[in-house]
Parts: structure tokens; C-alpha cells; sequence
């Protein structure tokens, strides 16, 4: 089964977003920051769902860590961001992320980019 | 011997009779001369106080009553100088320069509209005029006016000078044997006589003499032929006493003559001077009370005038200055520096000759004798002698100090505004993200619940979740309005223009807004003319769907339509419905944020309030501009023009 790193700090949204990633068939693998994605990443996920406001360690750093590690490099990474303020997206691309989305996830869209990122 | 001595007599007599003639004839030429002179020097002198007064006003920004009482008071109009009757101080009122205020020696004259602001840019005179306010006028005056602009425009200085022409003529001929002589003189201005009956023949002596802008010509009839013959005869009897002596009287007589005339010319470079003193009192009394320092200098930069404002400005007293210092000693040297390199031009004197003709220039810094700087307003004016040549330069200087503060104050006070303004918003971006933390988890498990609901059936259930959900995404859209008003509104919304296809944005937005408009039974129609423009998409979408989604939302079972045209430089945005429509109190504050027509329609059409005013700002930030009728019951008709701007 095709699995996601799912990397969000708020337990509420993680745990909302779980169960609608493996009712589409996803397994999920989540933690609640970035050294501890970075850790997980290393298991090669099919996918990673970065949240890049998280405490510690954010998902800007994290995935610009993903990145450059070419052990990693590879895994996409589907920047999840609640800011909207202009020159987020561009920054998201510039670290490195594959995709972007804001928060609130709307998650037919969320779905799409998934699909398009891991065609199976 | 005896018939030599009457044959030497007879001789003697012809000779000397003609040497008398021609010697008579050339003293009366000089007197003429003497006389003609002085009349252009009383013609002068009227010049000068007019010139001192005008220069007086185009030099001041603002005149009072008091400063122009002040200057006027200073001439005096004694007996020597009646042919000047009046000093003006008129105001512009409208178009009309109307007199407020009148001294000098004939009653106090006001009230009259004296000609038109357009005519008063420089020294004018009016061709005889029927009357000019209540000075009598008649064909034997020259009116000569001058009138100069109070530097802000709004007060104009006049003087009015009624020059009695007989008066002149007459006092000059007083001060020379001309009544002796008989002389007779005839003053013409074209074919009008202002003086003196016409002389015929060749006039022994002919000036033209200039009085404002006129052309007066002065005529000296030739000498009475009895006057002369009785000179002849006074300096006969003188020959025929003593013909031996006669060449010794002829000489005492000459220097006789020579002394009066050193008398006479002494006499009038008294009068001249205290001409000129007096025009030069009037002069000084500007200098004194101007609240600015006047400094005049000359092409060499020598100080010639040195006003006691430049004394309390720049702590140096006018007798250390005039004729020592240059005006380069009074400016900052680092600043004449930076301003050479700008003009490329030598530092020094040459920079501040070049402010010449160019109005205040500000940012200036003088130098003060104990080495402290002030900031000053500058204007530098080139003088010219009468052939044009330059003489010299003045300066005029305004201190600045008390401006730049009160700016200053201003900057840092905006600087404060935008600094709370930068504060609120980074405050509402956080506040929007925070809220939306939590929304995301509503939206979701709503979402995902609903789901649920559906597959197990439960349509009570999957209702109410639906009813969660749709409050969370209003919620969620307020959220992004507000935060959206706050960025555009903070100037904090870069617009990314490009050339835009009208015809695909406006399908676009149709597209969107459809499936609303249609759920209330309305009906579209798309007009569109316009093919491209260049703005922002985005936003210019995000505009016209605001607009379209209000007419659908404040409209059932009616038509909304879409038009796009070209008028002009501009594209013109047309969205019109059929709808409830507002009042002339909702019109006023539709575009004001959290106003709808009522306070319920929020709640009863959705929507959150704040479209339109995002709609307006963005239409201002494009340069364009939104507009709004409308009627209750008869629809509502927004226009919205952006600029097309390059295509």
C-alpha cells in the first residue's frame, strides 16, 4: 500500500486528515514536527504532506533538509500552509516543495494533486 | 587816426555784433538744454518712486496694510512734488482689482474696480483714462501707474502718479533765466499739447523725453528777436564806452556767465541728490521692515546690501558686511560644494548667481557669523542696468526652520500611521491564520462525517452536517475578505498586470457565478465588445465576480447582465439586475466595509459584507474607479472603468 508522511503539529487536523488519506486507500505514517519528519522520511515514504508552520524545527526547514539530502530528495512534498500572504507559493517552490495548498484543505483538490504526484 | 578809429569801430561793431549774436544765441541753446533736463529729471524721479513701490510688492509674498502704509509714508509729498497724488493698494477680487485703500494727497479714494488681474503682470499705464478713481484728469496730465504683484498673487501695489505737465515746465523754467530770456517751450505727447503754445519754424532746441511708456517731445522755440536785440545793444553800449574793453568785458561777461551756470548746476545735483534720497528713503524703508534678509551683491560678489533681517538671520552687522564679505561667506560650504558638482559649475559664486530667474529654490543652508546653520528658502533675481547689462544680484532669503520642523513632525507622524497601520495587519494575517487552524478541522470532519452520513443513509444527519459545513466555508470566506480588505487597504496587494483577453475573463467569471444566479431563476446575458486589456486578472476577476455575485444574490427571477466595452482610454465593466435595488441611504455607503442595504440581508442573501468594498479598492489601486445606480424595486447598475493601458 502506497504510503504518505503526513507532517502536521495540530492534532485535530492530523487525525481529520489520516482518516481521509487511508479512506482513499493511503496508509499514513504522521508526526507532529520537522526533526521528526526528517527522521521518518528516511523509511522513504511515497509522499510527504508537509505543514509548514510547526513548532521546532518548521516545514520550510524540513523540506529544504528533504531536498538536499539525496537520499530524500526525490519524495514529493505537498506544502500545506494556513498563510495566504502573497509570495508563499513562490517560497514554498523555492524550498524545494512539488505542490502547495492552503488551509482549510479542500480535499477534492488535495486528492487530485496527490494523484497526479503518484499516478498508480 | 579818427576815421581809423571809426573805421575800427564800425568793423569792430560788425564783427562784435555777430560774435555777440552767436554768443547769445548759444547761451539761450544752453539754457533750453538746462531747462529741457530738468524736466527729465522730474520725469525720472516719477519713474523711480513707481519703480520702488512695484519692486517693493513683486519682491514681498504677502503685503499688509500697515508694511504699504509704512513705505507710502516714507515719501513725502511736500509742495516741490504735487504732481504725485496718490499711492494705491488694491486686491484681486475675482477678476477685478478692486482699490482697498488710498493715501497720499488727495482724499482718501477706494471702492473702484481699477482694471483686470490679467493686466496687472507688469508696469502698465493707461492711455488716457476718463478718470481714474477720483484723481481729476485733464489734457494737460500724464497719468503714469505702476503696478506689481504681491508675489503670491493676490495683492497688487499701485501707485498713480498725475504728472501736472505745466506744473514741471514751469518750475524748471523758474530755476533757469528761462522767464528772462522768454524762452517759449511746447510739450507734445503725438499731436495732443501738453504745454506751452505751438512753435513755429525750426525750434532752436528738440528733445524727446520719456514719461512711463510715452513719448514726449519737448520743442524750445528759437530765441525772441528783440531778446536778442537788447543783449546786443547792453553789450554795445559796453563797446561803444570802451571798444578796447570790450574783448576784456566779453570775458568777464563769459565767466560771469560760467559762474552762474556752476551755480546753477550746483542747484540741481542739490535737487537730484535729494531726489534720490528720497526714493533711496523709500528704498531703505523696504529694506528695513521686510521680514526676510535682502542681500544684494554685486558681480563680484561684493555685499552691497545688507538688510537688518539678513543682520538677525545671519548675526552679522551690515557695516562688517558691505564691501567685505561675499555672499559665498553666508552658505554652507559643503552645500555649495554638492551643488557646483550638480550644475557642474565652479563652487562659489557662480552657484548662487545661477539661482538667478529660478524661483524659491529650497533646501539651501546659510551659515550664520557664529558658525550655526539655518535652513533657508532662496530666490536669486540678476539686475540689469539700463543696456541689459547684469549690475548685480539679489538674494532673498526665507527662514525655512520652523517649515521643515512642522514637516518633519508631519513625516514622523505618518511614519508612526504606517507603522500601526503595518502592526494591524500583520495583526489580522495572524489572526487569520490562527482561525483558520481550527476551521480546517470543522471543515473537515463535517466533510468527512457527511460522507459517512451519506453511505450509511442518514440524510436528517448529513443535512445538519451539510448546514456545519456551509457556516464553516462563510466563516472561512469572511476570514479571507477581511484579511483581503486589511492587505489592499494597507497598500500591501502588489497587482501583477498583464495584457488580459476580456472576452475569456469575463466567460470566466460567468462560468463561476452561474450555477448562483440560476438557482434563483435568473437569467444572464453577456455582452462584450472590449477585446484587451492590461491589468491585473486576478483581481480584475476577482471584482467583476464580487459584482456579478451580488446582482445574483440580490436578485430572483430577474436579469443580470454582464457588458464589456471599450470608451475611450478606458474599459468599461457594466453589471446590471433587476433586483430589490437600494435607496439614495444605502447608495451612499454601499461601498463602506460590513453595510448592506439592510442589516438582515447578510443573513438573508449571503455574502459577507465586504465584497464591494474590496471591489472598490482594487478598482482605485488599478486607477480605475466603480460607480453605482440604482432604485428600490428597479435594479441596481454598477460600472466599474479601468484604464486598457498599453495593448
Amino acid at each position: 500500500m502506497t504510503r504518505i508522511l503526513l507532517v502536521e503539529d495540530n492534532e485535530m487536523n492530523r487525525d481529520m486528515l489520516r482518516r481521509r488519506l487511508e479512506r482513499i486507500g493511503y496508509e499514513v505514517d504522521e508526526v507532529g514536527d520537522g526533526a521528526e519528519a526528517l527522521v521518518r522520511a528516511a523509511a522513504a515514504p511515497a509522499l510527504i504532506l508537509m505543514d509548514m508552520s510547526l513548532p521546532g524545527m518548521d516545514g520550510w526547514e524540513a523540506t529544504r533538509r528533504l531536498k538536499s539530502d539525496p537520499a530524500t530528495a526525490s519524495i514529493p512534498v505537498i506544502a500545506l500552509t494556513a498563510h495566504v500572504m502573497a509570495g508563499d507559493r513562490e517560497r514554498a517552490i523555492a524550498v524545494g516543495c512539488d505542490e502547495f495548498e492552503t488551509k482549510p484543505v479542500e480535499f477534492a483538490r488535495l486528492r487530485a494533486k496527490i494523484d497526479k504526484l503518484l499516478p498508480r | 587816426m579818427a576815421v581809423g578809429g571809426v573805421a575800427f569801430s564800425v568793423l569792430g561793431w560788425l564783427v562784435l555784433t555777430g560774435h555777440e549774436r552767436s554768443m547769445i544765441e548759444g547761451e539761450y541753446e544752453r539754457e533750453a538744454q538746462n531747462v529741457v533736463r530738468l524736466v527729465e529729471l522730474e520725469f525720472a524721479t516719477v519713474e523711480e518712486t513707481v519703480l520702488a513701490l512695484t519692486s517693493f510688492f513683486a519682491a514681498s509674498k504677502d503685503v499688509s496694510f500697515s508694511e504699504f502704509t509704512k513705505f507710502t509714508d516714507g515719501l513725502t509729498l511736500d509742495e516741490h512734488h504735487d504732481e504725485i497724488r496718490a499711492f494705491y493698494y488694491a486686491t484681486c477680487d475675482g477678476d477685478d482689482v478692486v482699490v482697498q485703500y488710498a493715501s497720499g494727497a488727495d482724499p482718501a479714494d477706494s471702492g473702484f474696480v481699477l482694471g483686470k488681474r490679467a493686466d496687472f503682470a507688469t508696469i502698465l499705464e493707461v492711455e488716457d483714462p476718463p478718470s481714474f478713481g477720483a484723481l481729476p484728469m485733464d489734457n494737460r496730465s500724464v497719468l503714469v501707474f505702476g503696478a506689481a504683484r504681491s508675489t503670491d498673487g493676490d495683492q497688487i501695489g499701485v501707485i498713480a502718479v498725475l504728472v501736472r505737465i505745466p506744473y514741471i515746465v514751469n518750475r524748471a523754467k523758474t530755476r533757469f533765466d528761462a522767464n528772462a530770456m522768454a524762452m517759449h517751450l511746447q510739450l507734445l505727447r503725438g499731436k495732443t499739447s501738453l504745454f506751452g503754445e505751438p512753435v513755429s519754424g525750426e525750434p532752436a532746441y528738440e528733445q524727446l523725453l520719456s514719461l512711463g511708456k510715452r513719448t514726449i517731445v519737448v520743442k524750445v522755440a528759437p530765441p525772441d528777436p528783440q531778446y536778442v536785440a537788447d543783449r546786443i545793444n547792453y553789450y554795445a553800449a559796453w563797446m561803444a564806452l570802451c571798444a578796447m574793453l570790450i574783448a576784456m568785458a566779453a570775458a568777464v561777461g563769459y565767466l560771469w556767465t560760467m559762474k552762474n551756470r556752476t551755480a546753477r548746476v550746483e542747484l540741481l545735483v542739490q535737487e537730484r541728490t535729494a531726489t534720490i534720497r528720497e526714493v533711496t528713503r523709500l528704498q531703505r524703508a523696504i529694506l528695513e521692515s521686510a521680514n526676510y534678509a535682502i542681500i544684494a551683491f554685486d558681480p563680484l560678489g561684493r555685499v552691497l546690501t545688507f538688510n537688518p533681517a539678513a543682520e538677525r538671520m545671519l548675526g552679522y552687522k551690515s557695516r562688517d558686511v558691505i564691501g567685505q564679505m561675499s555672499p559665498v561667506d553666508f552658505h554652507d560650504a559643503a552645500d555649495l560644494e554638492t551643488r557646483a558638482r550638480e550644475m557642474d559649475a565652479p563652487a562659489g559664486l557662480e552657484v548662487i548667481c545661477r539661482l538667478a530667474g529660478q524661483g524659491d529654490a529650497v533646501g539651501w543652508r546659510y551659515r550664520r557669523a557664529d558658525g550655526s546653520t539655518l535652513p533657508v528658502s532662496l530666490s536669486v533675481s540678476a539686475l540689469h542696468d539700463e543696456d541689459g547689462e547684469i549690475v548685480g544680484f539679489l538674494a532673498i532669503a526665507h527662514d525655512i526652520t520652523t517649515r521643515l520642523h512642522a514637516e518633519a513632525e508631519l513625516r514622523e507622524a505618518k511614519a508612526q500611521a504606517e507603522g500601526a497601520s503595518r502592526t494591524k495587519s500583520q495583526f489580522l494575517a495572524n489572526m487569520s491564520h490562527e482561525l483558520r487552524t481550527p476551521l480546517t478541522a470543522i471543515l473537515g470532519y463535517s466533510e468527512m462525517l457527511m460522507d459517512d452520513a451519506k453511505e450509511n443513509g442518514a440524510k436528517g444527519l448529513a443535512d445538519d452536517l451539510e448546514r456545519i459545513h456551509r457556516a464553516g466555508k462563510h466563516l472561512l470566506r469572511l476570514i479571507d475578505d477581511v484579511l483581503d480588505l486589511s492587505k489592499v487597504e494597507a497598500g500591501r496587494i502588489l497587482l501583477h498586470p498583464e495584457q488580459v483577453d476580456v472576452r475569456a475573463l469575463i466567460d470566466d467569471v460567468v462560468a463561476t457565478v452561474l450555477p448562483l444566479a440560476e438557482s434563483r431563476g435568473n437569467v444572464l446575458e453577456v455582452s462584450c465588445t472590449a477585446t484587451s486589456l492590461f491589468a491585473d486578472p486576478t483581481r480584475l476577476k476577482q471584482v467583476l465576480f464580487n459584482l456579478m455575485a451580488n446582482a445574483a444574490r440580490f436578485t430572483e427571477n430577474g436579469t443580470i447582465e454582464m457588458e464589456a466595452r471599450d470608451d475611450g482610454d478606458d474599459v468599461e465593466f457594466r453589471v446590471r439586475d433587476t433586483g430589490i435595488g437600494m435607496s439614495r441611504e444605502d447608495l451612499a455607503c454601499v461601498f463602506e466595509p460590513f453595510v448592506q442595504a439592510d442589516g438582515t440581508s447578510t443573513r438573508r442573501f449571503g455574502g459577507t459584507g465586504l465584497g464591494l468594498a474590496i471591489a472598490r479598492q482594487f478598482a482605485e489601486r488599478m486607477d480605475g474607479s466603480i460607480t453605482v445606480t440604482s432604485e428600490p424595486g428597479a435594479g441596481s447598475d454598477f460600472r466599474m472603468r479601468v484604464p486598457a493601458g498599453r495593448s
